[in-house]
This record gives C-alpha cells, structure tokens and sequence, in this order.
C-alpha cells in the first residue's frame, strides 16, 4: 500500500472520523499535545543545560537524567499518542504538509542524537558525571536537543499556519 | 467582554497603530511569535512543574525544596518578560482574536492566580530550612497549593491554544 492510500484509509477510519466531526475533539486533544509538547521540550532542557555545562553543574549528570527524564518519557508518550490522534483526523493534509514532514524528520534526528549520545557519546560518563564542563561530543549533543527541539516546537506552529494558508488562502 | 465599549475603542485604537500594521506585513510574523512565545511557555511550564511536584514530595526529594527553587523558579521568572512581550505583540498584531475572546481572559484570570500561588510559595521558602531542621511542623496547605499550581498552569496552557477556536464570528 502506497502513501496516499494509507493516509487515505487512516482518514476514513472510524477514529479519524470521529475526530474530524466533533466540534470538541481537535481543539482538546490538541490543547493536551501542546501541554506535552512543552513537558517533553523543557524537561529535556533541564538535562541538555546539564550536558552543555550551564545550569544545576552542582549536581552529577546522572542524578539529573534519573530525576528528570521519567517526566519526559511520560511527556513523550502523551505527545506521541494525541499527535498520532490528531493525524488520523486529516492524514491526509498532514502527509502533504512540509511542515509536518519537517517536524517529524527533526523528532526522527532528536531521536538519533538520544541514541548516539546513549550507545556511543556516555559510554564514558563516569570520567564526566560529576564534571561542570562535560566533554565536548557530551556539549554538543545537550546543544543539538535544544536546538532540535526549538525546532519541533515552531515547525508545529508551522503546521497550523500552512493548513490555514492553505484553506483560506491566507 | 465581547460587548464591552472600552473593549471595542481598545480593540479599534490597537488595530489602527502602525505597529499593528507593521505586525501583519508579513503573515510569518505571527507563527514566529507564537513559537518564540511556546518556547517560553515549555521554560515556564516545566519550571513551575518540577518545583510544585519537589514540594508535593513527587520529585528529588534527597533536595531540600530551596535548593530546587533556587534551580527552577529564577527560569520562569526571567522567561515571563518574554512571554508576556510576545503576547502583547501578539494582542497588537490581532487584537480582536484576543481581547473580544472570553477564553483570552480566562487565560488572564488563571495566569493571574498561578502567579500569585508561586509568589506566596516563594515568599515562604525560607520556612522550609526551619521545617527540615524539624523547629517547625510542615504546613499541609503548601501542598494544596502546590497541586492548585500545577492545575492551574495545566489550564492556562488549554485556554492559550483554545484561543483559536473560541474567536468571535469563526
């Protein structure tokens, strides 16, 4: 099955449709995917400020991570779901959207930049824990979230405007 | 609000400025602004919640609750500039989407309420060193207020993004 005629069928699915005819359902499902947009983004910060040596450099890296990231997961996992809702209801615009193709490259690239980090960059984390200024590959990669983040945020922003645009011709 | 005199001469007066004007020049001002603005909002958002979860007991509890302040509550604080200024200019650049929208004002009302909750928290943080020297018994209504916090900012962010669909004539 082709691309079109997936998003097509994801479209006409009982969810999607659903979704698409309320008054209601966009509009809150979308309120819960921004709120965990904003715990995933600025939870990850918390650890990515530690890595670059900005901020909470008292502390050991790990203590932070362990601390921090459950949130984030959680966070990750409610934005995940609402926006595989919100999806369903127009997958088809959403497949035709650079905005949405754009946003979902940056998350797969946030993604590698995690495992990177995780398989290859902190194998050495012991000689850094408790460092204030971590390697630079560690910097780097807290630099590259932020970054990568920022830009999942406004490329969702992006989204809606280009919908707009695209339906009301501006 | 929708009826109000003062509101409508605001509204017209606002729209009428050349910033206004210069605000929608070029429709990809506005997006910008909204992104800058939700960036802030995921500081804001994570800030306030990993500090009223330290004082619900939920998050880093080996820390003492100032020193988890003294992590968080200086970020929301220096982001709030931020966000209320790309939010005046976006009120500026489309005053009627906001200002004649009851669901803005509900925003302004939460908004209002979370902040005086994390100003009365603030003001009493130098309790918490008596309280763990056990000179003083832990106040329950710290909690409450904390939990109140977390739901109140919950909310603020859904009536930011139900903003766009409770516009007037839309």
């Amino acid at each position: 099955m082709d691309i079109p005629t997936l998003a097509q069928s994801i479209y006409t699915s009982s969810v999607g449709t659903a979704i698409r005819e309320s008054e209601t359902l966009f509009p809150l499902i979308e309120s819960v995917h921004v709120l965990a947009i904003t715990l995933v983004a600025g939870s990850i910060a918390v650890v990515d400020l530690r890595m670059i040596g900005l901020s909470w450099t008292s502390r050991p890296f790990s203590r932070i991570a362990s601390e921090v990231l459950p949130y984030t997961w959680i966070a990750f996992l409610a934005a995940a779901v609402t926006g595989a809702l919100l999806f369903t209801s127009h997958a088809v615009e959403f497949t035709q959207n650079p905005y949405f193709l754009l946003k979902m490259g940056l998350i797969a690239l946030a993604g590698l930049n995690m495992l990177t980090f995780h398989f290859i960059t902190s194998r050495n984390r012991a000689a850094w824990d408790d460092s204030r200024r971590p390697p630079l590959a560690v910097r780097l990669s807290g630099a590259a979230s932020i970054v990568l983040w920022i830009g999942i945020i406004a490329a969702g922003r992006w989204i809606g405007f280009y919908l707009d645009q695209v339906r009301f011709g501006g | 609000m929708e009826d109000n005199a003062t509101i409508s001469a605001l509204v017209q007066w606002l729209a009428a400025t050349r910033l206004s004007s210069a605000l929608t020049a070029w429709p990809e001002i506005i997006p910008l602004l909204q992104s800058i603005h939700i960036v802030c909002v995921a500081i804001v958002m994570s800030s306030v919640s990993f500090y009223n979860l330290r004082v619900l007991g939920i998050f880093a509890r080996q820390l003492p609750i100032g020193a988890v302040a003294a992590r968080f509550l200086p970020w929301m604080w220096w982001t709030m500039p931020v966000i209320l200024t790309t939010g005046i200019l976006l009120i500026t650049a489309e005053p009627a989407r906001d200002l004649q929208n009851s669901t803005f004002w509900l925003k302004m009302l939460l908004l209002l309420g979370a902040l005086s909750l994390t100003t009365v928290m603030y003001v009493g943080r130098d309790r918490e060193e008596a309280i763990r020297a056990g000179t003083i018994r832990k106040p329950r209504w710290r909690q409450l207020v904390a939990a109140v916090s977390i739901i109140l900012w919950i909310g603020i962010v859904f009536a930011g993004r139900m903003i766009a669909y409770t516009q007037n004539g839309s």
